[in-house]
């Protein structure tokens, strides 16, 4: 999955040259440490136990599709849990925008695996039923797996060489929230705290958002947290999950969320948060309710939250051709 | 923007404590392996742990009550470095800290105990108390709970230059001027699920020593602990360039990957090269490196003594790189194999020392210290 993803994004660009890699994963090659500890515990054949042990660390991936494209730069692969993707994209933002770095290829990747499957039904966060993000009878989240990498420049070398610029990243608010390994503090304050950073990084107010693609996981924890945080800061901007459509696919998710996120502003469009019915008593969401709908989108903001309190925040702008000045990096 | 070192702290096989630890390794002590194993009858597997009694005296804090010894390693290693900066930076304000965790193979006892229980009793024995614990960022969690920390924190997954990678992260950070210091924390724990892979992958050797820059290489010893760094904008010791790390894809092709990250760092005044040498194919890759770029450095492992911690070693070097500059001292290198390999020359006090980590899965970085 990393390498098709990878290979989408560099056949679009063939002079992006990247500096460094920052990838985010939740269990990396965990499904290759399954099969080891299986055939050890079961002593089944054990000839490919090399094979599956080499690939088990969480990097692995992400440097053999960094490998099969000939690609040796710096390669740091961020675990924080579900934020991972979002804290990746962010993470290469303040690279550039620190002006320490140009070009760097960035995102997320995860695949489903036993452990976390049955992990995550453990905590009983994952449902047999129909992901209803932010729907009071949601009943929690679908797993999913997936890759999306991201080729990020600083605006002024794109532009130099004229290179297709699809969006710009603005902002980037990360948080750390204390009150439990796995579950939010009620109050939204993480969410809350990340959105704001993304905001005070981007240099802009709550006002000027015009989409939220929500972590929306359809957990009772998640959604109530941050419907209120969205709520409480922001005045009825749309607001969707699209984890009802592509499930959750952990360290991957904040990167393809990115990326819906970047084709709802190229296309003028909200995407739908399917499966609503209503919303919870007393929060004041504007829930893009089960249909895509047009609208002028110039500037979104995409939210990852993960276990062990960690929140992410992106802010993605609309690419208006103009004179370069500080800030604004072109994905 | 200059980078120090304000603090530093380390949970080792050979005990807790900057000092200590460091007194130990200039006696020319090693750690005494303990042998683990799945059950009676099962491989055994020698290694290095942590003395039981060395965290003893860490805070009742709610969630060290059910965590595994990886993140009761890093809580000792971060308060203990976090303390020794308070005498270079000052009180240090949680809310202006960034946290970044360095990890390889992460809770791999709890992982293993989760699995274990699924493989063999299905699905519906799967413990909610043990999984989250074997989320790689829930070391990092329990201790930015500890502390306070309400901002970034990142936990950065890797082979032994992870921590090397922690360290450059770091300094990216660092030119947010919001942030007054970062807290880098690298931590490992050890069992024999571990072990075996090691030996499967065939880079466990079977029985201590480790020995450095043995040809052919032997093998390494696994260990366990954690080694912690605040870096800031004063401190004792300066953090000249960390350079941002580079991958091989062959083992064979890790002295070619060495060799341009050794060049770049050195200068006239780095006589010390603190390596990664555990007695794998690395301390030959390391060798062919050292000697086409810095011939005539002093070079010493501490791994032969403490072990092979993989998530924590590199900050253990970094840590042994600035002990050796503040005190001008330098442990004896152990179990050296041959007179004429990197670790033969004689240690003079210097104001410049390269630390260099090859990983054991395809990543180099390394950084240069002064005073």
């Amino acid at each position: 999955m990393m390498i098709r993803a990878l290979d989408e994004a560099l056949s679009q660009d063939g002079q992006f040259r990247p500096e460094m890699a920052v990838i985010g994963t939740t269990s990396g090659g965990m499904s290759f440490g399954e099969n080891y500890y299986r055939a050890l515990d079961q002593h089944h054949d054990l000839r490919h136990t090399p094979r599956w042990i080499a690939n088990y660390p969480p990097q692995k991936p992400a440097l053999d599709a960094l490998e099969a494209f000939g690609v040796s730069v710096p390669c740091h692969v961020i675990a924080n849990a579900c934020a991972s993707g979002t804290n990746a994209l962010g993470h290469a933002f303040d690279c550039i925008r620190s002006g320490k770095y140009q070009r760097v290829l960035t995102g997320g990747y995860d695949t489903l695996c036993q452990l976390v499957f049955v992990g995550f039904d453990s905590l009983q966060a994952s449902t047999p039923e129909k992901c209803r993000p932010f729907d009071r009878d949601r009943t929690g989240m679908v797993l999913a797996e997936g890759a999306a990498i991201f080729a990020l420049e600083n605006l002024e070398s794109a532009q130099a060489r004229g290179a297709n610029i699809l969006a710009e990243v603005i902002g980037y608010g990360i948080s750390t929230d204390n009150h439990h390994l796995t579950q939010p503090n009620p109050s939204g304050i993480g969410p809350r705290q990340a959105m704001m950073d993304a905001l005070q990084s981007a240099g802009i107010s709550g006002t000027q958002v015009d989409y939220i693609n929500a972590h929306g996981t359809a957990t009772v924890f998640n959604d109530a947290a941050e419907g209120k945080a969205i709520a409480e800061l922001f005045d009825r901007v749309p607001v969707s999950s699209t984890k009802a459509m592509m499930g959750h696919s952990l360290g991957a998710a904040g990167a393809i969320e990115a990326i819906i996120s970047l084709l709802a502003i190229q296309h003028q469009f909200l995407p739908a948060n399917i499966n609503f019915r209503a919303g919870d008593e007393g929060v004041n969401l504007n829930i893009v309710a089960n249909e895509p709908r047009s609208a002028a989108i110039d500037i979104v903001l995409s939210n990852s939250f993960g276990f062990g309190g960690t929140n992410a925040s992106i802010l993605l702008q609309r690419f208006h051709q103009r004179p370069v000045c500080d800030g604004p990096i072109a994905a | 923007m200059s980078l120090h070192i304000a603090g530093m702290g380390w949970v080792t096989p050979l005990g807790r404590g900057l000092e200590k630890v460091w007194d130990r390794l200039l006696r020319g002590e090693e750690a005494a392996a303990q042998k683990v194993s799945r059950g009676a009858g099962e491989p055994q597997y020698p290694t290095f742990l942590v003395p039981k009694d060395e965290l003893g005296d860490l805070p009742p804090h709610p969630r060290l009550r059910r965590a595994s010894p990886i993140s009761r390693f890093a809580a000792a290693a971060g308060l203990d470095a976090l303390e020794t900066a308070r005498s270079a930076i000052g009180e240090i304000d949680a809310t202006r800290i960034a946290l970044i965790f360095a990890i390889s193979n992460g809770g791999v006892i709890y992982t293993a105990r989760f699995y274990g229980e699924v493989v063999k009793s299905g699905a519906q024995s799967a413990s909610p108390l043990l999984f989250p614990e074997t989320v790689f960022n829930a070391s990092a969690s329990h201790l930015a709970a500890i502390l306070g920390i309400t901002g970034a924190s990142y936990t950065l997954v890797g082979d032994g230059a992870v921590g090397m990678l922690a360290l450059k992260m770091a300094e990216n950070l660092m030119t947010d001027e919001r942030l007054d210091c970062c807290l880098i924390v690298g931590a490992e724990e050890v069992d024999w699920l571990l072990c075996d892979a090691y030996r499967r992958w065939r880079l466990l050797k079977s029985r201590p020593p480790i020995e450095p820059f043995r040809a052919p290489p032997k093998g390494t010893v696994l260990s366990e602990g954690a080694g912690a760094v605040v870096l800031g904008r004063k401190g004792p010791v300066a953090v000249d360039q960390i350079h941002g790390g580079t991958n091989f894809w062959r083992r064979n092709q890790a002295a070619a990957a060495i060799v341009p990250v050794l060049s770049n760092l050195t200068d006239a005044r780095a006589k010390l090269l603190i390596s990664s040498a555990n007695g794998t194919f690395v301390d030959l890759a390391e060798m062919v490196a050292i000697h086409e770029t810095i011939p005539d450095a002093c070079v010493y492992s501490c791994k032969p003594a403490l072990g092979e911690s993989v998530g924590a070693s590199a900050l253990w070097q970094v840590i042994v790189a600035g002990q050796s500059l503040l005190s001008g001292k330098q442990p004896p290198l152990l179990h050296l194999a041959t007179k004429d390999s990197p670790g033969s020359a004689e240690f003079e006090p210097t104001q410049s020392a390269l630390v260099l980590s090859c990983g054991m899965n395809q990543q180099v970085a390394g950084l240069r210290l002064s005073i």
